[in-house]
């Protein structure tokens, strides 16, 4: 029995080797949500640490690369400052929102730049240069003055990975602040969708949607969507509702960071209608 | 460790922190090219199915840790793409010919390990896994394939065919 099993595993043993290789990794993925792996993953911080302290003479080379060409072509030093100066305009207008939006709001918010976009098959993960330290939890929800970023899913020290709503596995319990329709909210990979919502309820372009008060994970009243098209012609009981989300998802450089304590506190937001 | 598997792993180790902080700082969206993948699949081409596996796994694994992603994917995706990868391996002269079937291998395993890696760690429905399987499947994998290009770069023995 043994010779026969040593002959078995010599004669098949890359077939062996990839079915243990292979079932110790679904073990692994059984583990993601245990506190071991946990904190295993926050290895990861290392690295983001690393990317912060490469990103910033990293981007100024090649920005400044293919500015200097562009302005070799335009032969202008006049448009490269122009650029520049609306590059930090619209930085200082995103900051000044952001200012406003602590004064008219009581509750206290930590505000965070976002050091990292990263773009995976599951979604979009944005890295934050805001930690535990600076009084981040995980689970945190993360917002602009316009709306829903995302959530706050791991977190080290000085950095925190946010989930934003642009993932495949975020479903949000949502409401139609004009008439109460109520759906849920999910991200195909191209468009934001709102499924469930009934034939009968009254839904339109431009409709606003915040998160409802039977999210588990959100409070209620952040605005997420903006209705762009709302057919009521489809062959099932609900609507096809898209949108797209309040905040700039692509455009954002800061965020603010809400406390899960804080999460019955109003605020006030100021999405463009 | 020998000279054997100390080169393929001092090159692993260095691809690897490439992956994550270069490609993460160059890519666009998922215009991303997956530069560990390459060096594994090169070196599974070169010493065989089982070092392959083997070190797909390790490193998978370590990129998993690494890049706060779904722990066991990467290795579960990377570990199968280096197994087919294997049977195309040469492990009797123990080198890789540099011709375009080598590239077509890569393009094929590249594909393979992103499909697999989509099926593993994302929750999806029948209607988004076409969109999700050429957005995320089919462009990287092509991407890698460009990237892969580089391999022309090394110095090697054999003409290009």
């Amino acid at each position: 029995m043994l010779y026969w099993l040593i002959k078995f595993i010599n004669n098949y043993r890359q077939y062996v080797i990839l079915a243990l290789l292979i079932l110790f990794s679904l073990f692994l993925l059984t583990l993601n949500d245990s506190n071991r792996i946990t904190n295993l993953r926050k290895l990861s911080f290392v690295v983001y640490g690393l990317i912060d302290y490469l990103k910033s003479p990293l981007d100024d080379f090649f920005y400044y690369k293919k500015e200097n060409e562009r302005l070799r072509r335009e032969n202008t030093e006049l448009t490269k400052e122009l650029l520049e100066l609306k590059k930090y305009d619209i930085e200082r207008d995103e900051l000044y929102n952001l200012l406003n939006f602590k004064k008219t709001n009581s509750a206290s918010f930590i505000t965070s730049r976002i050091v990292l976009k990263s773009v995976d098959v599951v979604g979009t993960k944005f890295v934050l240069d805001k930690g535990a330290e600076d009084g981040v939890h995980v689970n945190s929800i993360v917002l602009t003055p316009s709306g829903l970023v995302g959530y706050v899913s791991d977190l080290s020290d000085h950095y925190s990975i946010v989930h934003s709503i642009a993932n495949y596995n975020v479903r949000i319990s949502v409401i139609n602040q004009r008439t109460g329709a109520i759906g849920i909210l999910s991200w195909d990979g191209e468009k934001f969708k709102v499924y469930n919502v009934n034939k009968s309820s009254d839904v339109k372009e431009g409709d606003i949607f915040t998160t409802s008060q039977f999210s588990s994970q959100f409070p209620s009243g952040i605005p997420v969507l903006k209705v762009t098209s709302a057919f009521r012609e489809t062959e099932l009981l609900f609507y096809d509702i898209t949108g797209t989300p309040t905040s700039d998802l692509v455009r954002i450089n800061y965020c603010i960071i809400m406390k899960p304590n804080q999460f019955n506190e109003k605020i006030n937001f100021t999405f463009e209608k | 460790m020998s000279n054997r598997y100390f080169l393929p792993v001092f090159v692993l180790s260095v691809l690897l922190i490439l992956q994550l902080t270069l490609v993460e700082l160059i890519s666009y969206e998922n215009f991303k090219p997956d530069l560990l993948l390459i060096g594994l699949i090169y070196y599974t081409l070169k010493f065989g199915q089982i070092e392959g596996i083997v070190s797909a796994f390790v490193f998978g694994l370590l990129f998993d840790l690494l890049s706060n992603g779904v722990i066991g994917a990467s290795s579960i995706s990377k570990v199968i793409a280096t197994f087919i990868a294997g049977y195309f391996a040469d492990t009797e002269n123990n080198r890789v010919e540099i011709s375009t079937n080598l590239f077509a291998i890569i393009f094929f395993v590249a594909l393979v390990e992103r499909i697999t890696y989509i099926l593993v760690a994302v929750n999806l429905d029948f209607k988004s896994l076409l969109i999700v399987l050429v957005q995320f499947g089919l462009i990287p994998a092509a991407v890698t394939l460009v990237f892969s290009l580089f391999i022309l770069l090394m110095p090697r023995e054999t003409e290009l065919r």
